[in-house]
């Protein structure tokens, strides 16, 4: 019996060209298939037959996850903007959000895919390259000259195990503290820099009846923005990485210092009453009435801050911790991949050229893409005072770290999520328990992986 | 069994039939009702029995989705059986196959009670009480999460308001309750029905029998207790059956309106195989807790069919 896996690749280069009738002939045979049965299959699949590249044509499928009618327009204006420039006709779709990821595991292991896919950076999309399932695009890194153009640690996330590049990291956003000058300045505080400055701004603003940090914890997502935040401050980047990485143990003495930190932050009534009852954007109201001083989020709570409020919507860095430990901030990346067997390779790579250049970065941040270039050559001229400010804040951090759930394998991050919700709701939790049944969880994920 | 000799056949029907007679009364193969069946059979088996079996195979497996998937046995049931989760996964199950048996039976039950008289008004009361039966799960569970905010919900604002502050809860971000806040959502959706099916059941009682137990002397309480409640047995039986499956089953709400959180606290057994099968892409594993779900319904399925079957034969 012909291994199916195989089989698959097979069919799926002979669709794609880039093996002739007769060599997909023989290579089943050989596989066990009788000749019967592989003629019958090829005469089923077709074949676009000869020995051509597999270049495609100019036209190609593009495939994103823009679900709100403003992310739409944004990437219909690059879509159009191409098409006018290449004269390539591109077929757009657009998937929700919610159902991307399954969508794009089915497109990735079906014989066909769109051309073009915009995708999560760090480990989510690295589970796909991980896998043999995405297109080498160094060439058109080398061609464009983008390893002087991106960030080091954007390209990091962009590389296989085997260094070549797989990814184009195209838009970058930040989480910080974000919380309104006016509420500040009615009670009398600034911008903490140091954890004694940040509770002593706490017990101003709980005594004036305000809720320092809102948060809304339904989806425990925000709780790993809080908990990467402190973990960062804490114990360091390299820690940090070294964590989610699955190198060092949730068991670590330094993990539960993070939590016991933690703990005494909400028994102090630090944060949103009951926050596991809201949705992350039903606590921004709070934060806009000034019934709320801070929250942890990411810059993406601009986009939905009312209009008239968002030129009183400030952010700094979090407190820290120990002067001696560099400063590290989350900065997740959004970008673009190609399914490995993709029949318009060459027209989607120039897509991709065109996504990662000056000017197509230009176009989809002055359009409204509501996150910022990853390509360092566009000038700062073309944000807003507000996001220029977020180039600096990053700028200024000596390490960058994709966020929990990009950091963290998938399925560990779930679980990790779900600790993060269920020690929020209950500080006094059985913490040893609670760490270790969570680490044991994540090594027994981790060591299949090895 | 023997004649006593009498002779029964009439004159039309002769006591011994020829092998041609036979050959000749005897029904043809009707293909009709099989060619009805046929194509909503074919679909029956293509997108119910091939996928349960496929789920079975799959349990069997390592899968991600993407790759294909690798056979590794029972492992996954391995691995089920020490995962905590699986355990309070099915306690919630239990926490709400208790509120949701007691609460919908007794109310359903007393309000059908209270409404087993013809009445204009009575009549537009039981409409109201049973029309959250047209509502879809993702609304009820939109709405009622709204209603229970912890601040500016109507429940607590009701409670404050009304003096009774200190009831007020974190009804679906306290661990400790949120399965039942989302329970007694589906509780306010099902005593409609259930109070619909007692009615139904209620008229089917003899009236002379109730008329017999007050000359008897028994009063209002004895005569529930004693004479309707038991002859409303079969109805409150095919109820608990079908509710115990329900229980098993239940997702939508807990979905909508904590996603299973905080944590695992309102997780129930079909939100532990969604997550583990669509979010954490391990579709080995979900699909094993999808069996182990199947096999508990299977159990009580197995006794609501035996039951109904029984029944219907009795009523032959």
């Amino acid at each position: 019996m012909a291994d199916m896996h195989t089989m698959q690749t097979l069919l799926l280069d002979l669709q794609a060209g880039r093996i002739s009738r007769r060599d997909f002939i023989s290579r089943s045979v050989a596989l066990g298939l009788s000749f019967s049965a592989a003629s019958a299959l090829l005469a089923a699949c077709g074949s676009t037959g000869g020995t051509t590249t597999g270049a495609g044509s100019k036209d190609f499928t593009f495939t994103t996850n823009a679900t709100t009618p403003d992310e739409k327009k944004v990437a219909k204006g690059l879509v159009d903007t191409y098409m006018k420039q290449s004269g390539s006709k591109v077929k757009v779709n657009y998937v929700p959000g919610s159902d991307y990821p399954s969508a794009v595991r089915t497109y990735l292991s079906s014989p066909v895919a769109p051309d073009a896919l915009a995708y999560y950076g760090g480990l989510l999309s690295q589970f796909f390259i991980g896998r043999g399932l995405i297109l080498d695009i160094s060439d058109i890194w080398e061609k464009n000259g983008w390893a002087t153009a991106f960030p080091q640690a954007f390209q990091a996330t962009s590389k296989g195990k085997d260094g070549k590049y797989y990814f184009l990291p195209q838009n970058w956003y930040w989480w910080a503290t974000f919380y309104r000058p006016s509420t500040f300045r009615k009670h009398n505080v600034t911008p903490p820099k140091t954890f004694d400055e940040l509770y002593t701004v706490c017990n101003k603003l709980k005594a004036d009846g305000v809720v320092p940090f809102v948060v809304g914890a339904q989806a425990p997502w925000t709780l790993a923005g809080w908990f990467d935040i402190l973990d960062l401050r804490i114990n360091g980047p390299q820690f940090h990485s070294d964590l989610t990485g699955g190198k060092a143990h949730y068991t670590d003495a330094k993990v539960k210092k993070v939590f016991g930190i933690w703990r005494d932050m909400i028994k102090r009534g630090y944060f949103t009453k009951s926050a596991s009852a809201y949705t992350w954007d039903q606590q921004i109201p709070p934060l806009v009435k000034g019934e709320g001083g801070m929250y942890v989020i990411g810059r993406f709570i601009y986009d939905s801050f009312p209009a008239d409020a968002q030129a009183d919507l400030d952010f700094f860095s979090f407190p820290t911790y120990d002067p001696a430990i560099p400063t590290a901030e989350e900065a997740p990346v959004d970008g673009y991949f190609i399914p490995k067997h993709a029949k318009n390779q060459q027209a989607a790579k120039d897509f991709l050229s065109y996504l990662g250049s000056v000017e197509g970065e230009k176009l989809f941040v002055t359009s409204g893409g509501g996150a910022l270039s990853a390509n360092t050559q566009v000038p700062s001229s073309v944000y807003s005072p507000f996001d220029a400010k977020g180039v600096e804040f990053v700028k200024k951090a000596s390490a960058v770290s994709q966020f929990y759930d990009r950091d963290t394998d998938a399925t560990v991050s779930t679980r990790g999520m779900a600790f993060f919700g269920q020690f929020f709701n209950n500080p006094d939790l059985d913490l040893n328990k609670g760490l270790s049944d969570l680490d044991q969880f994540a090594q027994s994920i981790y060591s299949k992986q090895l | 069994m023997a004649t006593t000799g009498v002779q029964t056949e009439t004159p039309s029907v002769p006591r011994h039939k020829t092998s041609a007679a036979k050959r000749r009364t005897k029904q043809p193969f009707n293909f009709t009702p099989w060619l009805f069946l046929a194509v909503p059979l074919l679909i029956y088996l293509v997108w119910v029995v091939e996928p349960l079996f496929y789920s079975f195979y799959l349990s069997l497996t390592d899968w991600d989705g993407v790759t294909n998937p690798t056979f590794i046995g029972l492992k996954n049931y391995q691995t089920l059986l020490q995962d905590p989760v699986l355990y309070v996964s099915f306690l919630n199950n239990l926490k709400v196959l208790s509120v949701f048996l007691i609460v919908p039976i007794a109310g359903g039950l007393g309000l059908a009670v209270l409404f087993n008289r013809p009445s204009r008004m009575i009549n537009v009361l039981k409409a109201a009480i049973y029309s959250p039966m047209v509502l879809s799960f993702i609304v009820i569970g939109l709405i009622w999460s709204w209603f229970y905010l912890p601040n500016e919900g109507a429940l607590n604002t009701l409670l404050r308001s009304a003096g009774l502050g200190f009831l007020a809860q974190s009804w679906l971000s306290n661990a400790q309750i949120s399965i039942f806040s989302v329970t007694f959502a589906a509780c306010w959706r099902q005593i409609g029905y259930v109070m619909l099916l007692y009615l139904a059941g209620l008229n089917t009682i003899d009236a002379s029998l109730v008329e017999a137990a007050k000359v008897d002397g028994a009063n209002g309480w004895q005569v529930f207790l004693r004479i309707i409640f038991p002859l409303l047995a079969p109805i409150t039986t095919i109820i608990v059956i079908a509710t115990i499956i329900d229980s098993l089953q239940f997702f939508d709400l807990v979905y909508i309106m904590t996603k299973g959180g905080p944590g695992y606290a309102s997780t129930v057994l079909a939100n532990f195989m969604f997550t583990e099968a669509f979010t954490n892409f391990r579709y080995g594993y979900g699909a094993a807790i999808a069996v182990v779900q199947f096999l508990l319904s299977f159990i009580f399925i197995v006794f609501y069919l035996t039951y109904m079957l029984r029944k219907g034969a009795d009523n032959l």
